[in-house]
């Protein structure tokens, strides 16, 4: 009952934001998109077409086709799956390693916090796309080893909010009086500080999807990403490049995609961060 | 037998730039077992220090604590937890001492399970069994903290310390957050469990008319020390201190015959990272005379079972 009810507090504030209902709305449409993708194309996405080359987008294909005759829209659905594999994914691990450091940093303090937040400050001070083409330099790049090399350049937003809520709620007179009745800290951590310390990085988490989509499609871009013939929208948009004076369509649908996606997902963070603030909350009723 | 025993109690707080902030500098006293023992004073002199320092919530810089004649202090793992259940705190803040993310039988109930009190079939019993004794009822088991009123949340707040059997608990200005009505009730509530099941107190309050009602003996400390300790009824009666005098004198009373000269302090409590030579209350004090801003007073019995930090008393 509890839950319910906190879901529907929580939806009367976010409705509020109306630009993240909008966000929500097209982050359901990419969601359902990817999940039918087989349903919603109409060709095969690695069907070669010699008869249909560089076709502008019309009543055959939706969305044109491209230098060797497969259609962009089937590519563009396939595309999406591999966007949110690798925003979900990618984030998945970055939020697991930042709340694992961030709170052994926030909880025990001292020497574990100095040397964990100094990595974390080394992490931060390198260019992370310019991380990420040195060890994709190294590995093969395959969709898998994308989302890991993502998910572990990510970490350090999530470990330095995770350990600054860890810092301030294990202060907390029921964080005490946990520990006055004997719990121990495996227990104080997971059953105490951490449920309590979930909003924001839910909230970052959120938009981190957004921000791994687009590193993703920025590799896919400049060849080191998801290998073709694997749809991306990363590399539809690199035929694009090349064709970019004869097929405009393979330009512009794939970055509208990314676009739409990248600023949907910033609009529901946002959303959640609005509606996720204890301020916010307590001043309804 | 003494059941709680602070001896020499010290904490100081590092600053940056070398500053140090005696919060508690030689804190000595004991309780024993039926007794509550009130300690007054200030936001800031020290207090919920000392309260934290007793269940170990804070390592002592210096001194030595003993519940039951065990070394607090030195306890570490088995040994503390063993001694932690017979040692429990009731905070100020009764929603801020509930985790908001857990139920009242999951609050409650943490304690049986975490000492294996009960097995885990009986916790929802025994957790029943608890809030009854605490006068909650026991249909809001699956109720969130947000969900009870203020006096509720602190009977459930006492409810888990007693989940553990404590033989002392620690009320870190218990009654401070609640309404006159309530605290009242709380009040009565913790009488009632005192005389029921010998439970000791170690009542910290700036509330003295709740400390009077309360405690059996009294201490008021000053920028972390004891200034004055003696039994309940001396000290409103006879206060030695003139410190305590103060404090006595700001109670507001509902009759006018029994309305003393109000005697209002000068300045303010001193910074404890910045506290005053000889005695810390000197520049305060209206009754200051030559040795007062030079020799700290020594804590020494002036009559039979009070004792005072003053050179009037020397």
């Amino acid at each position: 009952m509890h839950f319910l009810n906190s879901i529907n507090s929580f939806w009367l504030i976010y409705k509020r934001h109306k630009l993240a209902v909008l966000g929500l709305i097209l982050v359901m449409l990419f969601f359902a998109a990817a999940l039918s993708a087989p349903l919603i194309s109409p060709y095969d996405p690695n069907d070669i077409d010699s008869g249909h080359i560089l076709e502008p987008p019309g009543r055959g294909h939706l969305l044109g086709t491209d230098d060797l005759g497969r259609d962009v829209f089937s590519r563009m659905a396939y595309g999406s799956r591999i966007s949110l594999e690798v925003g979900f994914v990618a984030v998945g691990i970055s939020t697991v390693i930042g709340m694992i450091f961030g709170a052994l940093a926030g909880y025990y303090g001292g020497w574990t916090d100095r040397v964990i937040m100094r990595f974390v400050d080394i992490m931060l001070s390198i260019p992370t796309f310019f991380l990420i083409l040195a060890v994709i330099a190294f590995i093969e790049p395959s969709i898998w080893n994308i989302m890991i090399v993502i998910g572990l350049t990510s970490w350090m937003g999530v470990a330095r909010l995770v350990r600054a809520e860890f810092l301030s709620l294990k202060e907390r007179e029921f964080v005490l009086a946990a520990r006055a009745l004997g719990a121990g800290d495996m227990r104080i951590i997971f059953r105490h500080i951490m449920p309590n310390s979930l909003s924001p990085v839910f909230v970052s988490a959120v938009l981190g999807v957004a921000a791994a989509i687009l590193v993703e499609s920025a590799l896919s871009f400049l060849g080191i990403g998801v290998q073709p013939p694997t749809p991306s929208w990363g590399n539809i948009l690199t035929l694009g490049k090349d064709n970019i004076e004869i097929a405009w369509w393979l330009s512009v649908f794939p970055g509208i995609a990314i676009l739409l996606t990248v600023l949907s997902y910033n609009l529901v963070g946002e959303g959640l961060r609005d509606a996720l603030d204890p301020r916010l909350r307590h001043g309804r009723k | 037998m003494e059941l709680l025993k602070v001896e020499g109690l010290k904490k100081y707080f590092h600053l940056r730039g070398n500053r140090v902030v005696k919060a508690v500098d030689g804190v000595t006293f004991s309780l024993s077992a039926g007794e509550a023992f009130g300690l007054v004073g200030e936001s800031g002199c020290g207090k919920s220090t000392v309260a934290k320092l007793v269940l170990k919530l804070l390592e002592p810089t210096s001194g030595r604590i003993f519940f039951k004649g065990r070394d607090v202090t030195a306890a570490r793992g088995k040994e503390l937890s063993s001694i932690r259940k017979g040692l429990q705190i009731i905070f100020q803040d009764p929603l801020a001492s509930l985790n908001p993310r857990m139920n009242l039988l999951d609050s409650v109930g943490e304690a049986l399970i975490v000492n294996r009190i009960v097995s885990k079939s009986d916790v929802k019993e025994r957790v029943l069994n608890l809030l009854q004794k605490v006068g909650v009822d026991g249909e809001a088991l699956y109720r969130y903290p947000h969900e009870f009123s203020g006096g509720q949340r602190q009977r459930i707040c006492i409810a888990r310390a007693l989940a553990v059997e404590p033989r002392l608990i620690v009320a870190d200005e218990a009654l401070s957050a609640l309404d006159v009505s309530i605290q009242a009730q709380i009040m009565n509530l913790l009488d009632e469990l005192r005389k029921d099941s010998g439970l000791s107190y170690l009542f910290i309050s700036h509330n003295l008319l709740a400390v009077e009602h309360f405690s059996d003996r009294v201490a008021v400390m000053y920028l972390g020390k004891i200034v004055e300790m003696s039994g309940t009824n001396t000290l409103f009666k006879e206060p030695l201190h003139p410190y305590t005098e103060a404090l006595l004198s700001a109670v507001p009373k509902p009759w006018a015959d029994e309305r003393g000269k109000r005697i209002v302090l000068e300045g303010d409590v001193p910074s404890p990272a910045d506290i005053p030579s000889g005695c810390p209350f000197h520049p305060r004090c209206p009754k200051r005379f030559a040795p007062c801003d030079t020799i700290v007073p020594e804590f020494r019995e002036a009559k039979e079972g009070s004792f005072v930090s003053c050179h009037l008393w020397g």
